[in-house]
């Protein structure tokens, strides 16, 4: 997929988050030229503060970010989406990054559950039997490592070794299709007929030894 | 005329000889008692009285008991004047250079004091010994002008910081709505005398503070608790209240103003700003009550599975209550905001965390649910005692604090705005009214005169906002069609397109902020998804939106660069330049017609400048015909005042469902239609019908057309 593509196809998939009620709040998506000659598709106003968060607890990354909107998407209970895309000066796909990050702060809903449970919208985020986790999906082939560090992996709960193998890039609608039918279920089966965005695919960049182990895989 | 304010003193006995001697000469301002609390340079500084009126400018009131020395009172002198003046001076529109523009004199009671003062000292004390030399000395100061009057007022009342933090620099066209806020948020603010009141006076008991929406009742408790706290620093006091966004704000404002007023922050380890429930995390009212007594604390999910659906808390702290016989006092002082939230146990459990003193300080926006009887009386909610006597009563003398304040003037909305929201809350222009007032003395508390006279049931009668209660300058900035409109369309779609270029002008011609603008849909309970289409249409635009709802900090209601989209839940409490109402038409008809003209009022009054109603279709027309009746009777109400009788009825018609209610109603409603039906088929005949049923039919129906 070209940036252009990805810019166009991320920016259907936030218009029918917000068009659906998921999204509470949101950044525009831009396409830039950056040092280097690179290109990235990533949020308005991103700032680097990924080493200045990297010790901080779950619940401090989550505040600070919040506080400085550093999210493509903030969902109706507080997830944080981010999607970035960076590609070469020839458009070739160098790494991205998807990140859900649920809220850690889940009293309101449990306090004042009236107000939320009529709306199917709402239906897993009032289960109280539910621990969220953090999801992020990364391509990042230059670090890769057979196995160890698989060109597209899944990281689960910000385990720093957590690297599951997915067998390629994702797409925006592939991404969002995940996190929306996985735990958003209840509203998002009721909408699904109106999520008519095809998702997109990239090119297997999974080996064969990963295959051989549990790994993500779309055919 | 000159307004009395009257804050705590413990020199209450000279009170009555300054109050005498300022009686009967024509003074037109404000004398506050026990007030400001000033920090001078080493420690806190009680003025015991200040007097700020057209005649005189600042006069600072010594009194002085007992036979104090001449150094004494000529030190007071100097180090009240010095610290007033400071302030004073501290304000750029007060000052000459170093000189004040406005006078700063003294007046000081002392009539035990045994000498005699003579030369500059004399003029500067003003020393005073009897009712006489009060009055004497008052003639003398009497050479003022009267300009600045209300610039000094609003710096004596700490209210300069609060302009708006950012400055609307951008704005370059003389006529735009950017300009006209840039105007109005110009404006000086000073505490009118209800406020000053609410502020200073204090009562060693329960107070009630009522307040009408956009009468200032969160500024006004804020600075409340400042007052209270630099007047008494080693109280204890509390404060909760229900809605979350308001614990940052009182926070900010309460700090402000104790910042403003003493030099110094608050100690926030004095005043508690904390919810009304709590847990193991943060503090509470209930929670802390059951700490210090030894009471079963349930949290909430436990208190649901214990006490089933309904109000948890109420439950909650009826146990708590019933289950412990003594409690131990925490607090010197409760102030709880959005009182009417509560239910009454929760006030009751309030109550016994108090000293003997039994401070509590209630507030609440009864007038914002448009029904009097959703506040329970003191002598409901505190019962009576073992004589027989309520345990609390809010009536005063008139030389007393005032236990009962209520703040008539709406500073938010201009008037065509908040009379339009009174007849739409009420029903007033409806075919048929929906819920009124059970004391009808209520309408003039609020604000509103009785053109016709004393209000009497069964008559008619005609009310309308003066503008001492509805200040002209929030209505004169604009025509009426552009203060206020109603627009009906035909879809949904339609409406959305509507209000998305409106928007963009707004933000592209208008000179407005996004964060001057605030959609507002009907139904919290669809919100989210029926102003989807909306926001994703603003978004094609490159026009950012935001939905006010759950967040790790939900204080935050309005940001920079979006617009802010909310349901009415949300929107309480707040307010913005430029509001829009959506699908008003969910309000207009239907079951729980009371609270669904509630939400309608609560979302009309959230505006400061202007208000767009919109809706769909025919329910949506009936309710433009409302606004437009009201409109050609020039915003007045006009109606006939219905009996008890009838507000029982209209209270029982137009009451709140439950489910199950809305259940049986419905099937009811059905079997109704089915006996008609088969009446007319022929399937049964009336004869068929035994004979009690069709009797009864008969009243009913005859007794109808009497109606």
């Amino acid at each position: 997929m070209l940036p252009n593509a990805v810019k166009v196809e991320l920016d259907k998939v936030v218009s029918l988050l917000i068009k659906h009620g998921f999204a509470d709040s949101y950044n525009f998506t831009s396409v830039r030229r950056i040092a280097g000659g690179d290109i990235a598709v990533e949020y308005d106003g991103k700032e680097d503060i990924s080493i200045a968060l990297k010790d901080l607890s779950y619940s401090d990354s989550y505040t600070e970010l919040l506080k400085r909107k550093q999210y493509t998407l903030k969902l109706l209970d507080g997830a944080i989406i981010q999607l970035m895309y960076r590609f070469d000066s020839n458009c070739g796909l160098l790494k991205h990054r998807l990140c859900f990050m649920p809220s850690p702060f889940n009293d309101e809903f449990q306090n004042e559950p009236e107000l939320y449970l009529d709306d199917a919208i709402y239906a897993e985020v009032v289960d109280r039997r539910i621990l969220p986790v953090a999801i992020r999906f990364d391509f990042d082939p230059k670090n890769a490592v057979n196995v160890h560090h698989p060109h597209s992996h899944v990281t689960m709960g910000q385990y720093k070794n957590c690297r599951i193998p997915v067998n390629s890039p994702l797409s925006p609608s592939a991404f969002i299709e995940f996190i929306l039918r996985s735990f958003y279920n209840t509203a998002f089966v009721d909408t699904v007929s109106l999520f008519d965005i095809a998702i997109s695919k990239f090119e297997n960049t999974i080996t064969d030894d990963e295959r051989g182990r549990l790994h993500f895989s779309m055919y | 005329m000159l307004n009395i304010i009257r804050g705590s003193t413990n020199k209450s006995a000279l009170v009555p000889l300054m109050t005498e001697g300022l009686d009967g000469q024509g003074l037109d301002g404000f004398l506050f008692i026990g007030y400001p609390v000033i920090s001078g340079p080493s420690q806190k500084i009680d003025i015991d009285a200040l007097l700020i009126t057209k005649q005189t400018g600042v006069v600072i009131v010594q009194l002085i008991e007992g036979a104090v020395d001449e150094d004494v009172v000529v030190r007071g002198v100097m180090n009240t004047t010095n610290v007033i003046k400071s302030k004073l001076l501290a304000f750029p529109d007060l000052a000459d250079w170093d000189e004040l523009k406005i006078p700063v004199r003294s007046l000081s009671i002392g009539p035990a004091i045994n000498f005699n003062l003579s030369g500059v000292a004399a003029d500067r004390v003003g020393l005073c010994k009897s009712r006489e030399d009060v009055a004497n000395r008052i003639q003398e100061l009497s050479t003022y002008t009267g300009g600045l009057f209300e610039e000094a007022l609003s710096v004596i009342q700490t209210l300069t910081k609060l302009r708006q933090d950012k400055p609307r620099n951008y704005v370059t066209k003389v006529n735009s709505r950017g300009a006209i806020l840039k105007d109005l948020e110009g404006k000086i603010s000073t505490l009118d005398v209800c406020q000053s009141q609410a502020v200073i006076e204090t009562v060693n008991g329960v107070q009630r503070i009522r307040g009408l929406a956009g009468s200032g009742k969160t500024i006004v408790l804020a600075r409340k608790i400042a007052y209270l706290h630099a007047k008494n620093p080693n109280w204890k006091i509390a404060v909760t209240f229900n809605t979350r966004s308001l614990k940052s704000q009182f926070r900010r404002l309460i700090s402000l103003f104790c910042l403003e007023q003493s030099g110094s922050e608050p100690d926030f380890e004095r005043i508690k700003i904390i919810q009304a429930w709590g847990s193991t995390s943060s503090e509470g009212i209930y929670y802390n009550a059951c700490l210090s007594s030894n009471g079963k604390y349930y949290d909430f999910n436990s208190a649901k599975y214990r006490f089933g659906s309904g109000d948890s808390l109420k439950f909650v702290c009826k146990e708590l209550l019933e289950t412990v016989e003594k409690f131990k006092p925490l607090y010197d002082l409760i102030l709880i905001d959005e009182a009417q939230d509560f239910a009454e146990e929760f006030l009751r459990l309030a109550y016994e965390q108090l000293d003997s003193n039994k401070r509590l300080v209630y507030a609440y926006d009864e007038l914002q649910t448009l029904n009097d009887n959703s506040m329970a009386t003191p002598s409901n909610i505190w019962g009576q005692d073992e004589n027989g006597r309520d345990r609390v009563s809010l009536e005063s003398l008139p030389w007393e604090p005032k236990k009962d304040i209520i703040l008539n003037v709406c500073y938010r909305n201009p008037k065509p705005i908040l009379a339009t929201a009174h007849a739409l809350g009420f029903g007033i222009y409806r075919s048929e009214l929906i819920q009124m007032f059970d004391y009808a003395p209520l309408w003039e508390e609020i604000g509103y005169k009785s053109i016709l006279g004393e209000i009497v049931e069964g008559e008619p009668v005609r009310l309308t906002r003066t503008p001492e209660t509805s200040p002209t300058f929030l209505e004169d900035h604009s025509d009426i069609d552009d203060l206020i409109n109603f627009n009906t369309f035909p879809s949904s779609e339609a409406q959305a397109s509507w209000i998305v270029s409106e928007i963009e002008k707004n933000l592209n011609e208008d000179e407005l902020r996004p964060s001057d603008i605030m959609v507002i849909h009907s139904d919290p309970r669809t919100t989210r998804t029926a102003v989807g289409e909306i926001r994703d249409m603003l978004m094609q635009k490159g026009i950012k939106s935001d939905i006010a709802g759950v967040t790790a900090s939900p204080d935050v209601f309005t940001s920079d660069d979006s617009i802010t989209f909310t349901s009415i839940y949300r929107a309480k409490g707040n307010e913005a330049a430029m509001v829009y109402v959506v699908n008003a038409e969910l309000c207009s008809e239907g079951f729980g017609l009371s609270t669904k003209r509630n939400i309608l009022f609560t979302a009309m009054t959230r505006t400061k400048a202007w208000l767009r109603v919109c809706g769909i279709g025919a329910a949506m027309d009936s309710l433009k015909k409302e606004f437009t009746t009201a409109k050609d009777n020039k915003f007045s109400l006009e109606f006939i005042y219905p009996t008890e009788d009838q507000r029982k009825r209209m209270r029982v018609v137009n009451r709140d469902m439950s489910e199950l209610e809305k259940t049986t109603r419905k099937n009811v409603k059905q079997n109704a239609k089915n006996l008609v039906a088969a009446l007319t088929s022929g399937e049964i005949t009336l004869d068929e019908l035994d004979e009690e049923t069709t009797q009864q039919l008969q009243l009913i129906f005859s007794s109808k057309n009497k109606l």
